[in-house]
């Protein structure tokens, strides 16, 4: 859920549209995301890919903002279409690609709620750019749908410490290479791999559950 | 020396006008960071804080660690609603254009200290 291409500086010239449809098929993962710096600009080609290829994955919009704060927040959308109209409001220089937008942690959230869309505090078990490692602690007021262990942390059992903040954990590897793919992991009890049924796990709608594994 | 003295001498903005700058135990020590665990972990308690982060949370995690004041440097400014809080809490907030590196230097050559190596 939290999938770098090569539009991420950070991300390896490896994980290109094509090759990571494969290796998630290649896999068995069900539903993955492709979470760029800032950018949905690659999630199309991604889902395309995907929907080229035999059991190729559902592929989730999202996009990995920066805020003001320099905290990183997932955001998970129902289409490229809503995921492109919040990267574009983030208004980040393309030459600096991960760099913090002009919005705070709430005006994110928001505008991604604004778009239909899930935000999920990213990597929240690390130090770095993570809401926690920024500003101390989460803030109470801001609404996330979930936050996100890292599959390191989730191994440590870093889930524990943030169990107390009434929301859904998910765990992902914040995938910068191929070899990465799959090996942190959410089990979501739901009917069908689509971004509807996701979000009726993570607000634990109609039966449906969200677990690390 | 008072916090009094610090604004005055070093010419900073006092964003809480509310409260006094005078009444407190004397300032020795400061501290520089824009991440907040890094204030929460390593700013001394007493000390006056140098950041550029003016999100919310920097009000609640300055009176967990026990600083003396907050200084908002480089021209940032918290929101007022940061701001209420801060007054709120008895906690003075000040503000200055100059950058953390020169208010730095220039606390230093007032006598304030760091946490220092431990």
């Amino acid at each position: 859920m939290h999938i770098h291409t090569v539009l991420s500086p950070c991300a390896s010239p490896e994980m290109t549209p094509n090759a990571i449809a494969r290796e998630a098929a290649r896999r068995g993962l069900a539903v993955i995301a492709v979470c760029d710096h800032n950018t949905a600009g690659n999630v199309r080609a991604v889902a395309d890919a995907a929907a080229g290829i035999p059991d190729g994955p559902v592929v989730i919009a999202g996009i990995e903002i920066t805020t003001v704060e320099e905290a990183h927040v997932l955001g998970w959308f129902r289409t490229p279409e809503d995921a492109s109209a919040v990267a574009e409001a983030l208004d980040v220089d393309a030459a600096l690609p991960s760099a913090a937008s002009r919005l705070t942690l709430s005006e994110t959230v928001a505008l991604v709620h604004r778009h239909g869309g899930l935000a999920v505090a990213a990597h929240v078990d690390r130090r770095s750019f993570s809401v926690p490692g920024q500003l101390g602690f989460i803030p109470p007021d801001v609404p996330f749908d979930g936050l996100e262990i890292s599959a390191a942390g989730a191994a440590r059992g870093k889930a524990a410490d943030f169990a107390g903040h009434g929301l859904p954990l998910v765990s992902s590897f914040d995938c910068h290479f191929l070899e990465d793919m799959g090996t942190g992991v959410t089990l979501l009890e739901i009917p069908e791999p689509s971004f509807d049924e996701i979000a009726n796990a993570l607000g634990m709608a109609g039966g449906r559950s969200s677990a690390i594994a | 020396m008072t916090l009094g003295h610090i604004v005055s001498t070093l010419g900073l903005e006092v964003l809480t006008p509310e409260l006094s700058v005078n009444g407190g135990a004397d300032v020795t020590q400061g501290h520089a960071s824009d991440l907040l665990s890094d204030v929460l972990a390593n700013a001394p308690s007493g000390g006056i804080l140098l950041t550029i982060q003016v999100h919310m949370n920097v009000i609640a995690v300055a009176l967990h660690a026990g600083l003396a004041a907050v200084v908002f440097t480089q021209g940032m400014r918290p929101e007022e609603l940061a701001r209420l809080k801060a007054v709120q809490e008895g906690l003075p907030l000040l503000a200055t254009k100059e950058s953390t590196f020169e208010l730095a230097g220039r606390m230093y050559a007032l006598g304030l200290r760091g946490r220092g190596r431990e």
